[in-house]
């Protein structure tokens, strides 16, 4: 697998974890006010960042001759570690357009990092399959 | 004149392709938050709702999403919107070794907007073109008895009337997306009432917004999906000689064929993007297999002697 077709799915993902997540920024519930915790955020995150991955895979194996399993196994390991670890910081920034460029950008670079571990090189796992 | 060496099939050069820097996702990023920003803007100045604005920015978000997917493809150097990366003008003869047809009725579908060339065909050259095969190339394409092929993509119309289609339904879409997005997205926060949901007010909100991005896409993709099959419409009527003669080609069947002579990004192989001419001259008897001495052995072609150039 490309780490192109990672990177560019890193970065769907996180950008639509951070425009999302980052527009509850200031919202809290309850009074008095109770800031959301690491865990509630991290789901928040983790939902967002399935749909985008989900959405993202299906049409990826619409418009191209990649073989669904591997597809599907990134994008639900990407969209994992995307919502969990881009879902409370996204809501942290406080403006929207930025949440969108900073998660997008690191998505993008986790998605490098799970292709480099799992299609690079005879070290890492393979995901390839035989055409 | 001593024959020039055969291509060694395979990799040409020990470094990887030299590729440019892949500058269009960070420009996409780029501009998509400006563009949320500046809807997030609008949104503040226009809705007094407390949650309004977000909530519309998460629909004119989904449906940017769309537009900034329809243009990745339409932007796509391939002769449609922007220009094919500029070669040169070959003309070679050989022996069709087999044909592709890289067509999707699917794709044609449901994504008129990422259709692709209609298909391609792999000719063994005669040696007297090899240089068209291996000069600047990575990577040498060779059938199973070892000979060098020439790869020959043929362009379709109709891709480049949907992504035109395309580009117009998605504009309108995206207008359309972001308010119907909106609209649902707040009818949805007035049903379930978030602000009375307590400690799930934030899941709740997250909800509304992502339904709203949801049909905003929707509608986008929608606008995006009706322009490129009336521009695939427009785009089928009317000749098409190159895409006509390659429908008749087969394995075993004699051309010559001349084409914008560019060398593969990705893969790094020489190639034709696109063929503007086939020239069917004979049908080769056996097959489906070809050397380069079957390729040698059949008719003088028509094409302007090229010879090799100085390496």
């Amino acid at each position: 697998m490309s780490s192109s077709f990672c990177t560019k799915l890193g970065l769907v993902t996180g950008g639509a974890v951070g425009v999302l997540v980052g527009l509850l920024h200031g919202f809290v519930c309850c009074t008095p006010p109770q800031p959301p915790t690491w865990g509630q955020l991290a789901l928040d995150g983790l939902i967002v960042s399935l749909i985008a991955a989900l959405l993202s895979a299906v049409f990826a194996c619409l418009v191209t001759h990649l073989p669904a399993q591997p597809v599907f196994t990134l994008a639900l390991l990407i969209g994992i570690l995307v919502g969990v670890l881009l879902g409370p910081l996204a809501y942290h920034i406080p403006h929207p357009w930025l949440a969108l460029l900073v998660c997008g950008i690191l998505g993008d670079l986790l998605g490098w990092i799970v292709c480099r571990l799992l299609c690079g090189g005879a070290r890492g796992l393979k995901l390839e399959v035989s055409r | 004149m001593s024959s020039p060496a055969a291509p060694i099939c395979g990799a040409q050069q020990p470094s990887p392709i030299t590729g440019p820097f892949d500058w269009p996702p960070l420009a996409a990023i780029g501009t998509a938050a400006s563009l949320v920003g500046i809807a997030y803007g609008v949104g503040k100045a226009l809705i007094p709702a407390l949650y309004g604005p977000a909530v519309f920015t998460a629909a004119a978000a989904g449906a940017g999403a769309i537009a900034a997917l329809v243009l990745y493809y339409a932007l796509q150097p391939d002769g449609c919107i922007r220009p094919t990366p500029k070669g040169e003008p070959i003309c070679f003869s050989g022996i069709v070794q087999d044909t592709v047809d890289m067509s999707s009725t699917a794709v044609a579908v449901l994504a008129p907007f990422a259709m692709g060339p209609s298909g391609l065909f792999d000719v063994v050259v005669k040696s007297v073109y090899w240089h068209y095969v291996t000069q600047n190339s990575y990577w040498v394409f060779c059938n199973d008895l070892g000979a060098a092929m020439l790869r020959c993509l043929v362009k379709s119309k109709t891709a480049c009337g949907a992504k035109i289609g395309s580009v117009v339904g998605v504009a309108a879409g995206v207008v359309g997306g972001a308010i119907l997005g909106y609209l649902a997205g707040a009818a949805l926060g007035g049903a379930i009432g978030c602000a009375a949901s307590g400690p799930f007010y934030l899941l709740c909100l997250l909800l509304v917004l992502i339904v709203a991005a949801i049909v905003g896409a929707a509608v986008a993709y929608a606008g995006a999906a009706i322009g490129g099959w009336v521009g695939e419409g427009i785009a089928s009527a009317g000749g098409d000689p190159v895409g006509d003669a390659w429908k008749g080609l087969e394995a075993g069947t004699i051309v010559t064929v001349k084409g914008n002579w560019v060398t593969d990004p990705n893969i790094g192989n020489n190639e034709l993007l696109y063929t503007t001419d086939i020239n069917r001259t004979g049908q080769f008897a056996t097959g489906p297999s070809y050397t380069t001495a079957n390729a040698d052995s059949t008719a003088a072609d028509d094409c302007p002697i090229a010879p090799q150039p100085i390496q």
